[in-house]
């Protein structure tokens, strides 16, 4: 059945080298400006000292990343969990949805970052804060995605199911939920991505530690290498999650349209 | 005693711009076994009889008894074949099929054994474990066939099931539907646009009428089963054919 296109792998090749050279050219290029105009490291430093200062500061790089991967983590998890109840019950119940769906339109509207130094007052100082702020900064995409997904079900299978004696909860579980998984997938992709970036905000105004607390300082000392070691570890990890997610993904849901491909492949 | 009866039954429904009459009233009534064909133009309201048969929807007017039940709500022992297959993508074919024992929490080794027998039956059980996008159209609708035969239903409705398939596919799928009536002795409605299929597969033929769907005419098709694809190339089968295509004809809906 899977006949493997030979063109096929050589487009992968091609997917992976173009980004490759296209990256390096530009390292080369930045690295190039920086030498001939003697750029002081203070205001643009070259990719090689941001890789020399990110190779000697590494132990504090990964224990300050840790911090974050944990409040990131942990409040993506609260988000993700949270958020598919509240799609649910804002699906199920239509009182649900005309009391609670306004109010997170309107939350939604609210710009996070502004709002960061008002979680010092009302939370406190510290990881509970940024926990919280990176649930809030990445429920709604989980929110809006599962209600949509669980909106969109063949009105034709559900007629279908209800004629073969499904009662509700075999209906969300059976059919409703597989069917949104896919809406449900994207609404974790783009959270998962901003889960980092809330914690990192998080960590700008009420933590001491983290790669927030890390690059703030940085900044503040004038020690612009160590800042853009702190940007590169965490876009890497955004990378990371984006990636990791895809592959979560793949295993999830192979046989949604989007992963036939890998599917047939195999 | 009737294993359906319809008396009276129309179907009416409200929007922005006023009630829409939909179907009837019509009245009619079928043995057990039988396999009943209905054919009429577009929008004639075979489909929202169907769906008033199974209980999926009221009707305005009239009663519909199905057995010894008044149908006031969906019925649980009817297998319905949609017009499209409806097979989920995140099940594989076998897993579809046994969809209505897992709502009816029946026996799963049992329902599997059948499962696996119907597909046999339908020609593809070499595809059990496949998934349905790797399937033909005709593969699918036979899982389709085979999902609402699964839990041996009292009645079996299909709603343009081969509508969407190429002419000589259907041709093979009338050949097959009519080797499951002779194994499962289910009574049947069908609901085709297709004259040839409607007398082909049926004892008896419903010919409905343009919007609100009226019954026009019922003809008894009296050729005894197996029947071969070549019946429809005889002279009584042409006659009844041509009855039906008179009808759509003189309702304009036929022309040349």
């Amino acid at each position: 059945m899977s006949t493997r296109n030979p063109a096929s792998s050589g487009e992968r090749a091609l997917g992976v080298l173009y980004p490759l050279v296209s990256g390096v050219v530009g390292l080369l290029v930045w690295e190039l400006v920086v030498d001939a105009f003697h750029l002081p490291s203070y205001l643009l430093p070259a990719p090689s000292q941001i890789l020399a200062v990110t190779a000697s500061y590494g132990p504090l790089l990964l224990r300050e990343l840790g911090y974050t991967a944990f409040a990131a983590f942990v409040g993506f998890a609260v988000a993700l969990i949270g958020g598919v109840a509240i799609g649910a019950a804002i699906t199920a119940w239509r009182v649900v949805d005309r009391v609670l769906y306004p109010w997170l339109v309107i939350w939604h509207a609210v710009p996070k970052v502004v709002i960061a130094p008002l979680f010092i007052v009302w939370l406190g100082f510290g990881l509970k804060s940024e926990i919280i702020f990176v649930i809030v900064f990445t429920f709604f995409p989980i929110i809006v995605n599962t209600v949509t997904g669980l909106k969109s079900a063949d009105l034709e299978v559900l007629q279908m199911v209800r004629s073969m004696g499904a009662n509700r909860l075999q209906t969300l579980w059976k059919i409703r939920i597989p069917g949104a998984l896919p809406h449900i997938f994207a609404g974790i992709k783009i959270s998962a991505t901003l889960a980092p970036v809330g914690a990192v905000i998080g960590e700008f105004v009420a933590s001491n530690q983290g790669l927030g607390h890390l690059l703030i300082q940085a900044v503040g000392s004038l020690e612009t290498p160590l800042a853009f070691a702190a940007v590169l570890i965490i876009s890497l990890v955004g990378i990371a999650i984006w990636y990791l997610t895809e592959m979560i993904e793949r295993l999830a849901i192979p046989w949604h349209a989007s992963q036939r491909d890998s599917v047939l492949a195999s | 005693m009737s294993a359906v009866v319809l008396a009276g039954v129309g179907k009416t429904y409200s929007s922005v711009e006023g009630k829409v009459e939909a179907l009837g009233p019509v009245s009619f009534s079928m043995d057990a076994g039988e396999t009943l064909s209905i054919v009429g133009p577009s929008g004639c309201g075979k489909s929202t009889l169907l769906r008033l048969i199974s209980g999926l929807e009221p009707a305005s007017q009239g009663t519909i008894r199905v057995g010894d039940r008044e149908v006031r709500e969906p019925l649980d022992d009817v297998g319905i074949v949609f017009q499209r297959d409806l097979l989920l993508d995140w099940r594989n074919i076998i897993d579809n099929v046994l969809l209505p024992a897992e709502f009816r929490r029946h026996d799963r080794d049992a329902a599997r054994r059948r499962g696996h027998d119907l597909l046999r039956e339908l020609g593809i059980a070499d595809f059990a474990t496949r998934r349905p996008w790797e399937l033909s159209g005709g593969m699918r609708q036979r899982a389709a066939i085979a999902r609402a035969l699964l839990c041996k239903p009292s009645m079996l409705l299909l709603d343009e099931p081969f509508s969407a398939l190429d002419a000589l596919t259907r041709d093979q799928m009338n050949v097959t539907l009519q080797t499951v009536q002779i194994h499962e002795h289910v009574t049947m409605v069908l609901i085709t646009h297709s004259i040839l299929e409607a007398i082909f597969l049926a004892d008896r033929v419903i010919v409905m009428s343009a919007r609100p769907g009226r019954i026009l005419d019922e003809i008894e098709v009296p050729f005894p089963r197996p029947r071969r694809l070549s019946l429809r190339e005889d002279s009584a089968f042409a006659e009844i054919a041509r009855r039906i295509r008179i009808h759509f004809e003189q309702a304009g809906v036929l022309v040349g």
